[in-house]
């Protein structure tokens, strides 16, 4: 990738954004896997997926805290 | 990263001196990206001043229990003015300077994307400052609610309450400006051959910064403003008088104050992640993950503001949510700690100046990240809230964690701004000064929250007065070391030991590229980028 842009050719499929999403969130991933998917991932994409899992976070947190809360 | 100017090192530097206004108007007139960074960090270490003689103020009244020098009216003043000076007026426009002086050499762009906002983002500060120190002096004196302005006693006080929430909404307009000419820079200004995942970590992290900005700069200036129309406009926004909810203001205000702790952590974040690679001499480990966790520290700060408020009032479901999502960000924050120490782990390492800040950083920010999840337990906080833990736990975020990074991106970049080397024996006693006054100054007030002593109280039981004795000579010391910092720095304007354009051996990026010190203008030619990843 030698100075060039990361607009690759192959296109990423949704499992494979909610993968390199997630594993943003937690902050750990191998350079190996991200090159890969960086090759095929647009930034909007990733904003917004990112975006979504952040709301579905929140959501299971609430459902978690209802499920305990509960008498 | 090799880089080369098109026209040769000499053309870029030799034109452009000679049309600019000299002296004074020089200043005011300026739209130089280099000018306008060294007026905001000028700026900003003064306002370090003058929060930090606020700061003694109040160390000096808690020396001794019982009302020594302060009326307790002024003792709040102090408390508040101390906190809204150092957050608004000290750390965050040092932050811009930083930025301002080096995102354009780091991207290879000639300047800020919009050159006249910028020198007005710069001048609406002074203003800012003056309101807010000025509201001492006027009838009531000035705001005494602490930083956060919670009503009802911001809807009670005198004219300095206005003042201040004038000078919020003024330093508002600043942040907001800066950081959308931060932003533009980074994404439009970058030279050929940078894509954004190879661009320096320390633009990563003001990217990021002044999106949180542009998001929540706005929302205080909402809850100011609602503020304002309650005191002057028959309003009831706050005054349950009137029908309005104080606890209203508390969420908008931490919907801002939370993201904003992250504003402020960020771009030291990104700093660090400068200077530790570069004493080390290993490229950053993890560059990718790097990136990813900023931007996930960046969201979920929005999603955990209660926190702030447990003892508020809220329900046993709302508590246990904000306290899960507080708990679940250590996760990425505490990736960071791990990829600096990996990029340690078998470094060649040297201890200069920068790297002993970077360090201290990065121990002490870890400590503080630990009472923060301390406090983070509803169960806890119901017992520390509003005692000295929280003091000490936000000063081990804000000074070791903030203030010390840009301690050590000063002596990391200063032989580029002045062109001479600092005095590295100066340089290391005012981080061990520092350091050592720092910790007297603060780990003693873990105890005293612990044991109970309330924050923003003038007076306090007798238990409390050892830990208050050796915290106020801390305090003490620690302001007396920065006066040596301010000679350090004057002294390596003046002169020194010529610093080459490269001083740093492991130090990597465009801004090496230059001649030190940097000339008034660079990359007026964007440079031609060949070899490796841009952050190596």
């Amino acid at each position: 990738m030698n100075g060039g842009t990361v607009v690759g050719t192959r296109k990423a499929g949704p499992l494979q954004l909610l993968r390199t999403v997630l594993s943003g969130l937690f902050g750990v991933r191998h350079s190996r896997t991200h090159e890969e998917d960086a090759a095929g991932l647009r930034p909007i994409q990733i904003i917004v997926a990112g975006v979504i899992v952040v709301v579905a976070f929140v959501l299971a947190i609430v459902t978690f805290v209802h499920f305990v809360a509960a008498k | 990263m090799e880089a080369t100017h098109a026209h040769g090192a000499g053309h870029a530097h030799g034109d452009g001196h000679s049309h600019h206004p000299k002296g004074v108007m020089r200043w005011i007139t300026t739209t130089n990206h280099k000018d306008i960074g060294t007026m905001y960090l000028w700026f900003s270490f003064a306002m370090f001043m003058v929060g930090g003689a606020m700061a003694l103020i109040i160390r000096a009244e808690l020396f001794q229990p019982g009302l020594q020098y302060v009326e307790p009216e002024f003792f709040n003043q102090m408390i508040t003015l101390h906190g809204l000076i150092m957050v608004f007026g000290a750390i965050m426009p040092a932050f811009v300077g930083f930025a301002n002086w080096m995102i354009p050499m780091m991207i290879g762009a000639p300047d800020m994307a919009f050159a006249r906002m910028n020198n007005w983002s710069f001048w609406l500060l002074p203003p800012a400052g003056i309101l807010l120190t000025a509201s001492m002096f006027v009838p009531g004196g000035a705001a005494g609610t602490g930083w956060t302005l919670y009503p009802p006693l911001s809807i009670q006080m005198g004219i300095g309450m206005d003042m201040a929430i004038f000078a919020v909404h003024i330093l508002g307009m600043s942040s907001i400006m800066g950081s959308i000419n931060i932003v533009t820079t980074i994404l439009n200004l970058r030279a050929p051959g940078m894509p954004l995942m190879r661009m320096p970590m320390f633009c990563w992290t003001w990217l990021i910064t002044g999106y949180l900005l542009i998001a929540v700069m706005p929302v205080l200036a909402g809850a100011v403003t609602m503020i304002l129309t309650d005191r002057h406009f028959g309003t009831s926004f706050f005054s349950a008088a009137g029908g309005g909810d104080p606890v209203l203001f508390q969420h908008i205000f931490w919907f801002f104050g939370h993201p904003e702790v992250y504003i402020i952590a960020l771009p030291a974040f990104g700093v660090v992640s400068h200077v530790i690679p570069a004493f080390a001499r290993k490229p950053i480990f993890g560059y990718t993950s790097m990136v990813y966790a900023i931007a996930s520290i960046a969201l979920i700060s929005f999603i955990v503001w209660a926190h702030h408020m447990y003892v508020v009032g809220m329900p046993v479901a709302g508590q246990l949510y904000f306290m899960y999502a507080t708990i679940l960000i250590a996760v990425p924050t505490g990736v960071k700690v791990f990829n600096w120490v990996a990029t340690m782990w078998r470094g060649s390492m040297t201890f200069e100046t920068p790297m002993l800040f970077a360090l201290g950083f990065l121990f002490l920010f870890t400590i503080g990240g630990f009472t923060g999840l301390v406090l983070s337990n509803t169960a806890i906080d119901v017992q520390l809230q509003d005692t000295y833990y929280v003091v000490a736990h936000f000063h081990y975020v804000m000074v070791a964690g903030a203030l010390f990074s840009a301690f050590a991106a000063v002596y990391y970049w200063l032989p580029k701004w002045t062109g001479h080397m600092y005095d590295e024996t100066l340089g290391q006693w005012h981080f061990w000064l520092s350091i050592v006054s720092f910790n007297i100054a603060f780990f003693p007030q873990h105890f005293l929250g612990l044991a109970g002593m309330p924050r923003r109280i003038p007076d306090y039981a007798l238990q409390f007065v050892d830990f208050n004795q050796v915290s106020t000579i801390g305090a003490f010391g620690f302001g007396l070391s920065q006066l040596l910092f301010l000679y350090v720095v004057l002294k390596a304007i003046r002169g020194g030991e010529k610093a080459p354009a490269k001083p740093w051996e492991g130090a990597t990026g465009l801004e090496w590229t230059v001649p030190s010190p940097a000339p008034y203008h660079t990359f007026e030619e964007p440079p031609v980028l060949s070899g490796a990843k841009g952050h190596e």
